[in-house]
């Protein structure tokens, strides 16, 4: 219970006045001098009793009808004690959803116009004094204005110049920002109001959200704006990706597209095209019909015109919903694939065998082959210049100086790829205590040695698992035609045990110059990727950041097994190379959000540079390259938009880099929130559909200040007054 | 209110009504004279009885002046059965009779009413006697048949100031040791008093042989208690003062009040005397009027039966 007017309640006090009223009535009397008192004393006699009870019930019902009167001038209302301050000042968090989904047409506006509006009819519902905080919701939050300010007119700026994202809805980080804001914000009234459209998929983390809402105290209110209307029709591309292979201008590259339907009708004659650098379209598709919720998947081949940076991008006709109606990857063609191969012992023939392996070519003509592998020592690790290399493969290495592993640790966080072949000499305890629990890469842990080494070639040893292989990198011996992995003996191998628990990387506490958020540091466990047929980990894979290390049980070379003479061996080693090394590319693929980290060329660092966003080409943001582990590093992380992003700089002709983002394909999904689970949001927390022109105020005040409870006390005071004036009259009559 | 004068005790109107209606003893009197009205007792005209203390109104023909000549006091004769109807005019003289609400009180207007009896009973060669008592008897007119002393009788009562109480039954019982000889009583009184103790006075009376008319006066206030609001009633004859919101009690008031004479009325009928009730309100005209025109009804039925 609280009251609007609470200082009318001192009304109140005007209960005594049915008292004094009373107490005079009593000393106001006509005096008659008479005869026949024993009649007059009889009569009160008999009716004193009566005349008490009478007098103390019309005094009582006069008392109630002044008290309740007063209360109902005070306008009580059924609410929290928030609400004691009537349409007092209140700490507000206005998050205005500025997903993806609002660029939905919704008839010549999009939606994210009419929840602009909406948000600006928002402040005008706050009375003057309220502080306003203002948030901008999707998978990831914007703070345009943390704090809680007092001055409408830098929120409705706020509000206003809110740009729209292509960020996926979910609207759990946001109010989870806002109530902590809240938490820190001394206001009796706490309001949260999220501006948003009816898609479901924000509110799949309703529970976090109902958590966070909590945990910013009992008085914070959550209320919610729905805009928009229904949209029946949007096709979409929710997903398009490579082919794992390496990307040259050579060849055509395959890219694998999925076009939805997530309309409620079917589509017919569904026409998707490929474009390369936005030109005209290099390949087509057009599906003859496409159900509703369906999803197909398509093939496409685009030739790169040239090496270098290149968007390719998969249109379908614009809707209603264009932000799904294309979708872009930026792959990098290259045409020399550097591998640095890392002899650990001379004195075995792994380095040959990788060596040769990578390029199976004639003398002559090595120089022109895409692989070019390069033999070092170990002690080149450290001093080589780790960015030039596309790969390193650490074979027969017994161990490493602390540089070399640092060096190798920051090349794997940036993105780069590192095959290892831990050989007769390896030292277990150096690859378990120093690159798996101090760097953190090594995939697993080197155990006992098994089988017997030096036996003979006679001795039947142990083959890998037949098939079938799920790995990308195995599954072409799913084909019969392909040969057999499981033909090659080995005699021996280490025992690995992949590593379980995810490690924080430690490169940021061995160099200073690289910030902890600068990459993205977490590793993976190590997976295996294949087994010896006793079921022993054969390849252990595991990533660290951007790059991924492959870890090999047994020798490259034909010290302990005969793999390397084997026709798979080959094959095995390019795919293992590509796969990674394709990887890369993924540094140029992001979700939308994401932060980009990307690598220049030393002499790059301290270099400004412009990043274009995709649809803005006027704006274009500049950025200071920083000195990386192996080069200068771009960090970019205004990505809130999908598409492609190019990077320039002054006097270069042609872009320095570029890469894209890729809307969350369940962005596209725009089924609505159902009736039933809107119904129950309702139960939690006050929902408003908005209509332009809407006067929030009047829907806000009276959703805070709950019931007012003033009309039922004036009948409640003008029937207890009919009441008494009944009473009051029947009582006077004469008895 | 002013103090009546003795000319204002006679109300002209009510006399000459009364005088044409005349008034006619329902029972049998003792008495000499024959004329109307029928006595079963013969003898001597007048026979002396004793001597009383001449007062203010005595007639001076019967002042005694052998004594005066021996004794230089002033005595006059009384004699019994100076005339054959003796009416013994009983007016009450309480402070409740003191009330009115209107220009007149109960007791101006028992006082008229008594003058009226008292010159219509002389009128007709009757005797009468006053009494004029509170809680006792006050002052007592002796019985007289001379028209001269009509004077007498109004200077008397316009002289009467009330007193306190009242005891009307003992008053009663001491009219009926004073007159043992049957005659008429007339109460004039508003018999706020113990009505057990009234009515026991009146059967004392009635035991006698005395005829008994009660005049009940009272006020049109007292009958119909018009107050509404908060009133204090202060009482009269000295009882405390009764607040009280008047408009809600007046039902029941009323009921009391009815009750009581309801009492008095069924005590007087099994007493064989008669009740009349006397609203102030009312003329004198009508009030002597109505009564006597009664009187003159049943006594010709009763002759009638006979």
């Amino acid at each position: 219970m609280s009251f609007l007017n609470p200082g009318l309640l001192a009304l109140a006090a005007a209960v005594a006045i049915p008292v004094l009223i009373h107490l005079l009535n009593r000393r106001r009397f006509k005096r008659v001098t008479w005869a026949a008192m024993r009649f007059v004393r009889a009569s009160v006699e008999k009716n004193r009793r009566r005349m008490e009870l009478e007098d103390l019930l019309l005094l009582l019902l006069r008392c109630l009808i002044v008290a309740l009167f007063a209360v109902a001038l005070a306008r009580p209302a059924l609410r929290s004690a928030a609400a004691f301050l009537g349409t007092g000042r209140v700490a507000a968090v206005i998050v205005l959803d500025h997903s993806a989904s609002l660029a939905a047409d919704e008839g010549g506006m999009t939606r994210m116009d009419e929840a602009r509006a909406a948000a600006e009819a928002v402040v005008d519902a706050y009375p003057s004094g309220s502080s306003l905080a203002v948030l901008l919701s999707g998978d990831r939050v914007t703070e345009e204005l943390p704090e809680p300010t007092r001055d409408p007119l830098a929120v409705r700026r706020a509000l206003r110049e809110a740009p729209l994202s292509d960020l996926a809805s979910d609207h759990a980080p946001a109010l989870a920002r806002a109530a902590e804001i809240l938490r820190e914000t001394k206001a009796l009234g706490k309001e949260v109001v999220l501006i948003t459209d009816r898609q479901a998929l924000g509110w799949r983390r309703v529970s976090e959200v109902g958590a966070a809402l909590g945990a910013a105290g009992a008085d914070a209110r959550l209320r919610v704006v729905l805009v928009g209307g229904a949209l029946d029709a949007n096709l979409a591309v929710s997903a398009l990706t490579l082919s794992p292979g390496f990307v040259s201008s050579r060849d055509p590259i395959r890219l694998h597209a999925e076009i939805a339907n997530r309309g409620t009708e079917p589509m017919r004659d569904v026409r998707a095209t490929v474009h390369v650098d936005r030109g005209p379209a290099v390949d087509e598709a057009v599906l003859s019909t496409l159900g509703a919720g369906e999803t197909r998947r398509v093939t496409f081949f685009a030739k790169l015109p040239s090496a270098g940076f290149h968007a390719i991008t998969v249109k379908l006709p614009t809707d209603r919903f264009p932000a799904d109606d294309e979708r872009s990857v930026v792959v990098r063609a290259v045409d020399r694939v550097q591998v640095m191969v890392v002899d650990g012992d001379p004195e075995s023939n792994s380095a040959f065998f990788l060596r040769n392996a990578l390029q199976p070519v004639p003398e002559a003509e090595a120089a022109a082959y895409y692989l070019q592998p390069r033999v070092v020592p170990p002690g080149q690790v450290a001093l080589a210049r780790l960015s030039d290399f596309d790969a390193v493969v650490l074979a027969d290495i017994p161990a490493l100086a602390a540089p070399a592993v640092d060096a190798l640790t920051r090349y794997v966080a940036e993105g780069g790829v590192v095959l290892v072949f831990p050989g007769p000499r390896a030292q277990a305890a150096f690859y378990n205590d120093e690159l798996l629990k101090r760097a953190g890469w090594l995939p697993a842990a080197l155990g006992t040695l098994r089988g017997q080494p030096e036996a003979g070639p006679d001795e039947p040893g142990f083959a890998l698992q037949g098939p079938p292989y799920d790995h990308p990198v195995f599954s072409l011996w799913n084909e019969p035609g392909s040969g057999l992995l499981t033909a090659a003996r080995f005699r021996a191998a280490w025992q690995l045990t992949p590593a379980t628990a995810p490690a924080i990387h430690v490169a940021a506490q061995a160099n200073a110059t690289l910030s902890p958020g600068s990459i993205t540091n977490q590793s993976s466990a190590g997976r295996v990727m294949i087994r010896y047929s006793d079921g022993a980990p054969a390849v252990v894979e595991r990533e660290l950041g951007l790059g991924r290390v492959l870890m090999f049980s047994s020798t490259a070379g034909t010290a302990w097994n005969d793999f390397a003479v084997r026709p798979a061996f080959l094959p095995l080693l390019h795919r293992s190379v590509a796969s990674t090394a394709g990887r890369r590319d993924v540094r140029y693929n992001l979700a939308v959000g994401d932060t980009a980290s990307l690598r220049l060329a030393a002499e790059w660092t301290g270099r400004d540079v412009g990043v274009l966003a995709p649809g803005e080409p006027e704006r274009r943001l500049t950025r200071t390259l920083r000195a990386g582990v192996s080069g200068a590093l771009l960090e970019f992380d205004e990505t809130s938009r999908a598409g492609v992003y190019r990077v320039d700089a002054p006097g270069e002709a042609a872009a320095l880099l570029a890469f894209a983002t890729q809307l969350d394909p369940a962005e596209s999904d725009l089924t609505e929130l159902s009736a039933e689970r809107l119904a129950e949001l309702g139960r939690s927390c006050q929902v408003v559909t908005w209509s332009s022109g809407m006067d929030l105020r009047a829907a806000f005040d009276r959703e805070r200040v709950g019931v007012e409870l003033w009309l039922p006390l004036a009948l409640a005071v003008l029937l207890l007054g009919i009441t008494e004036t009944w009473l009051a009259q029947t009582f006077s009559r004469s008895k | 209110m002013a103090e009546p004068q003795p000319d204002d005790l006679l109300d002209s109107q009510a006399l000459a009504q009364a005088e044409v209606l005349g008034l006619h003893a329902r029972q049998v009197v003792e008495g000499y004279l024959a004329g109307e009205h029928r006595s079963p007792f013969f003898g001597f005209a007048t026979e002396f009885a004793q001597h009383r203390e001449y007062s203010q109104g005595d007639d001076l023909r019967h002042l005694d002046w052998k004594v005066l000549g021996r004794t230089d006091r002033y005595y006059v004769k009384q004699y019994e059965q100076e005339t054959n109807f003796v009416a013994q005019i009983l007016l009450d003289g309480s402070e409740s009779m003191r009330y009115g609400s209107g220009r007149i009180s109960k007791l101006h207007y028992g006082k008229q009413l008594a003058a009226c009896l008292t010159y219509l009973i002389l009128l007709q060669r009757d005797a009468v006697a006053v009494g004029l008592f509170d809680s006792g008897l006050r002052r007592y007119l002796p019985r007289s048949n001379s028209r001269s002393n009509i004077h007498v009788v109004m200077s008397q009562l316009a002289a009467f100031e009330p007193g306190a109480g009242t005891q009307i039954g003992a008053v009663l019982h001491e009219m009926a040791q004073q007159a043992p000889r049957r005659g008429m009583v007339l109460l004039i009184s508003d018999l706020f008093d113990d009505e057990d103790r009234i009515l026991e006075g009146i059967q004392h009376l009635r035991f006698i042989g005395h005829e008994v008319v009660v005049f009940h006066v009272l006020d049109p206030a007292e009958l119909e208690f018009p107050f509404s609001g908060n009133v204090e009633f202060v009482g009269l004859e000295g009882l405390p003062a009764q607040l009280t919101r008047a408009h809600e009690i007046r039902k029941s008031y009323l009921t009391e009040l009815e009750a009581f004479r309801r009492r008095l009325r069924e005590g007087c009928e099994r007493n064989q005397s008669h009740l009349v009730s006397v609203n102030t309100a009312d003329s004198l005209k009508e009030t002597l009027g109505g009564y006597l025109a009664f009187r003159k009804k049943t006594a010709r039925a009763r002759r009638g039966t006979r």
